[in-house]
């Protein structure tokens, strides 16, 4: 089972994980489009040359280079805006991830929740039970899987339980009176452009 | 054109002003054995006319089908195969593979458990949040101790004056939060009540306003949430 274990000052405390989301806690409103005969039917892609139907199945995404050669992904590496390679980062699930005490709550407010976990207590520590209960927060890295960076994350508790926020980091810059405002915000950076959801309260 | 809210504050006066996400930063991007650039692309695998049941229904059973994988490549089509998909546009099939027309779309809604509790008529939600819809100030105040461990706060957006007075009124209500420590709710419809949305069925959140100031600099956040902290069974 994934565990996220964190270690106060020496304390080891250790939590199963079980993933939050809109659907295990209100249900799920979906879409679904029907034909004369109230079958359902699915989505494909019809290419703009008239030459292909593509159903769910038929494509498959790649990385090539420029002249076309497939790239496989034991292949592939990581480099940073100045061309240095980026180490891998391990998976943090079962690594002790240290915390020396906790973090203002107002510090969550500095990034955006990507994902939720509920924390199932394994084993936790008399430290952190009580600190957790008068209402303080802990910030550690969290990576589910090894990749190329890991993200903040904060364990905070509740009376529905604790949990674990994985965040992204979204620092805003503070604004003057002649700070020169943007005439005009590019379409593409409609922060609802792509926000179709048919899922309501 | 810059996306506008208008905005109310307790003084009951309002006054439009921009918004607009963090930029996120890109920390690294894959390249290739050689440091050369790669692309993600998506490329065409097979065809709705080479799919195992379209084969089935051209060969008649599996025993025929079986043969003519042994004695020909039925199975893709030399020159669709490999293809960059590049621009399509989006149809709807049934599952014999013919193209519908006319559709008629549903919602079906399904509780928690994932069983399905009925199904209607799909009808458009209509955006809640715009020039035209003023957000009214509900009054409705939480200490930020308690919203940051209540609500998973998914999205944000910072609230931009557009000029001199509307700085004026941005920066009275990022103090006025700033120095009682707390988080307005925001909603819209008359008593603010009501979901945030942002555009014809997009997702509906409940907003919190937050805001900061130092000197005579202001920063003024909408945090938009759709998930609780709550538990559920493991």
């Amino acid at each position: 089972m994934s565990q996220l274990v964190v270690n106060l000052e020496g304390e080891v405390s250790s939590f199963g994980l079980t993933r939050i989301t809109r659907e295990k806690l209100y249900g799920r409103k979906k879409r679904v489009v029907v034909d004369d005969d109230g079958q359902e039917c699915v989505s494909a892609m019809l290419t703009r040359d008239g030459t292909a139907l593509l159903p769910p199945g038929t494509t498959g995404y790649m990385y090539v280079t420029g002249n076309y050669d497939v790239v496989e992904r034991a292949q592939l590496s990581a480099i940073d805006d100045a061309g240095n390679l980026v180490e891998s980062v391990g998976s943090t699930l079962g690594v002790e991830q240290s915390v020396s005490a906790p973090v203002d709550p107002t510090r969550i407010l500095d990034h955006i929740v990507s994902a939720v976990y509920q924390l199932d207590p394994a084993e936790v520590g008399e430290r952190l039970t009580s600190a957790l209960g008068a209402g303080q927060v802990f910030e550690v890295r969290f990576n589910y899987r090894a990749g190329f960076d890991d993200s903040p994350a904060f364990v905070v508790q509740n009376e529905g339980g604790i949990f674990c926020l994985v965040c992204e980091e979204a620092i805003t810059e503070l604004l003057s009176r002649d700070v020169v405002v943007s005439d005009e915000v590019a379409e593409e950076d409609d922060p609802f452009a792509d926000d179709l959801d048919f899922s309501m309260f | 054109m810059a996306r506008l809210i208008c905005l109310a504050d307790d003084k009951n006066r309002d006054a439009h002003v921009e918004f607009e996400s963090p930029k996120r930063k890109v920390r690294w991007r894959f390249v290739g054995p050689e440091s050369q650039d790669v692309q993600y692309a998506n490329f065409i695998k097979n065809t709705e006319r080479h799919t195992y049941e379209a084969l089935l229904a051209n060969f008649g059973d599996d025993a025929a089908l079986s043969q003519a994988l042994v004695d020909t490549d039925p199975e893709f089509d030399i020159e669709l195969v490999g293809r960059r998909v590049g621009e399509a546009d989006r149809v709807w099939i049934r599952t014999d593979g013919s193209v519908l027309y006319s559709t008629r779309v549903l919602q079906v809604v399904f509780d928690k458990d994932g069983v399905e509790q009925g199904r209607d008529e799909f009808r458009d939600v209509e955006a809640t949040v715009g020039e035209d819809a003023r957000i009214p100030w509900s009054g409705r105040l939480f200490d930020v101790e308690h919203v940051v461990r209540r609500f998973a706060l998914v999205r944000k957006l910072q609230l931009r004056h557009v000029n001199g007075l509307t700085f004026d009124f941005l920066f009275e209500i990022a103090k006025q939060l700033h120095e009682g420590n707390k988080m307005l709710l925001v909603g819209t419809g008359t008593r603010g009540n009501q979901p945030l949305i942002f555009q014809t069925n997009g997702s509906p959140y409940r907003g919190f306003l937050h805001g900061k100031i130092e000197n005579n600099s202001y920063s003024l956040c909408l945090y938009l949430s759709n998930l609780e902290l709550k538990g559920v069974q493991p």
